[in-house]
């Protein structure tokens, strides 16, 4: 027959035991709340220094007269080297505006076609790196805008417009999927077809 | 005096005890909670009711930690959990500044961290406060339910002896009375029969004036 004292001693232990446990358990959610908040600062800062541009040069931009068809090459650079996760580029999309004039501005009256490609075979964009894209947007002889882009360009004395969006997936743990859009606005060179 | 030292420092013993408990179960909240809140980027499959569920359980086994306590130990607990979970995820939620990997964010994110903020403080302290009181009731019914009866019975005991020992001393003092001694008898107002001692001093200046 177990006293008072030892009944109240052996209750004493049990609420000293789960005091244990919750200590026990607070340092593993401690850790965990360590991960998560690491895991959001990668996330976030990937997010803020990932960049796409097109580089301002002469083979960025080019059109390329060949027999019935024209080829506008775009070299677009997406840059991940400011960051601690990888990145799938998973799809770019442009659209293609020329002119005359230089173009401050994307106007409807200047549109001549958009694109919406795979980046080159889903390439995985490591941590630390960047890599170009070429993706290029083809204008067939029938095509409704290859006599206004062929009229503008042809002299090399045409301007371009290019306003577009990288998508990509943060590769690891969170998988999330987010864009950074990009211009570009310089005078097109062209090709020997 | 010695003994007084040893409650005195049993006591703040307790007391430490009981702020590692509220702080531990608010880690254990704020962990579900920026779980939740990030689960965006960090992957988590963490459903909305872990917001409830979180506060619920850790004030609930909280208020069997207190259960030797005061009550008004288990309301300061869940409290001291409250401050300790939104700390902490108010931490996380800041952490891209604190790792100083985010230069300048939008307005949009401090909304964002505002308004996750304000959730948790909105639905932790409630409910933990609730847990806490109901896990202290039914800690005080699991584990003391013995300890309180048999106090319950010694106080009982102890009283009626007290009473026993009262009505002794009276008796004991009829009998010690002495031989033709009465009470002194008290001049009762209903009879009209003041004693002119007891009587007010009227003043002659005060009739004048």
């Amino acid at each position: 027959m177990m006293s008072d004292t030892g009944k109240i001693k052996k209750r004493s232990e049990i609420i000293e035991i789960i005091g244990i446990c919750i200590i026990i358990t607070a340092l593993i959610s401690a850790y965990g709340i360590y991960y998560i908040s690491n895991e959001y600062a990668k996330v976030t800062e990937t997010q803020m220094n990932i960049g796409a541009y097109v580089p301002y040069g002469d083979d960025s931009v080019s059109v390329t007269y060949l027999d019935n068809h024209s080829i506008v090459n775009v070299n677009i650079a997406v840059s991940n080297i400011e960051s601690r996760l990888d990145v799938d580029i998973y799809l770019i999309e442009y659209s293609i505006y020329i002119s005359d004039e230089p173009i401050v501005r994307p106007d409807y009256n200047d549109y001549i076609g958009m694109i919406t490609s795979s980046a080159s075979g889903n390439d995985i964009l490591e941590a630390g790196t960047g890599q170009m894209y070429n993706i290029p947007i083809t204008f067939d002889s029938d095509n409704e805008y290859y006599s206004k882009l062929t009229d503008v360009t042809e002299d090399g004395s045409g301007y371009v417009l290019i306003q577009g969006r990288a998508h990509y997936k943060i590769m690891g743990s969170s998988g999330l999927q987010d864009s950074i859009m990009f211009y570009y606005g310089d005078k097109v060179s062209v090709n020997a077809g | 005096m010695q003994d007084d030292v040893n409650t005195g420092a049993m006591d703040n013993k307790r007391k430490l005890k009981l702020l590692i408990w509220s702080i531990s179960a608010g880690v254990i909240v704020a962990f579900f909670f920026g779980g939740n809140f990030l689960k965006f980027a960090t992957g988590l499959s963490l459903s909305g009711e872990i917001l409830f569920i979180s506060p619920l359980f850790c004030g609930f086994i909280l208020g069997i930690l207190t259960t030797m306590d005061e009550l008004h130990h288990s309301v300061f607990a869940s409290i001291i959990m409250t401050i300790s979970a939104v700390s902490l995820i108010s931490l996380s939620l800041f952490s891209p500044l604190l790792f100083g990997v985010a230069g300048d964010f939008i307005g949009l994110y401090y909304v964002f961290v505002i308004q996750n903020i304000s959730i948790a403080i909105v639905t932790i302290f409630p409910v933990a406060l609730v847990s806490t009181i109901i896990g202290k009731v039914v800690g005080e019914y699991a584990l003391l339910s013995h300890i309180f009866k048999r106090e319950r019975a010694v106080l009982r005991s102890d009283t009626l002896k007290w009473y026993q020992m009262l009505e002794e001393a009276a008796d004991d003092e009829d009998e010690l009375k002495p031989i033709g001694w009465e009470a002194p008898v008290v001049p009762s107002e209903a009879q009209g029969q003041v004693p002119e001692a007891d009587k007010p001093a009227v003043k002659e200046e005060d009739g004048q004036e």
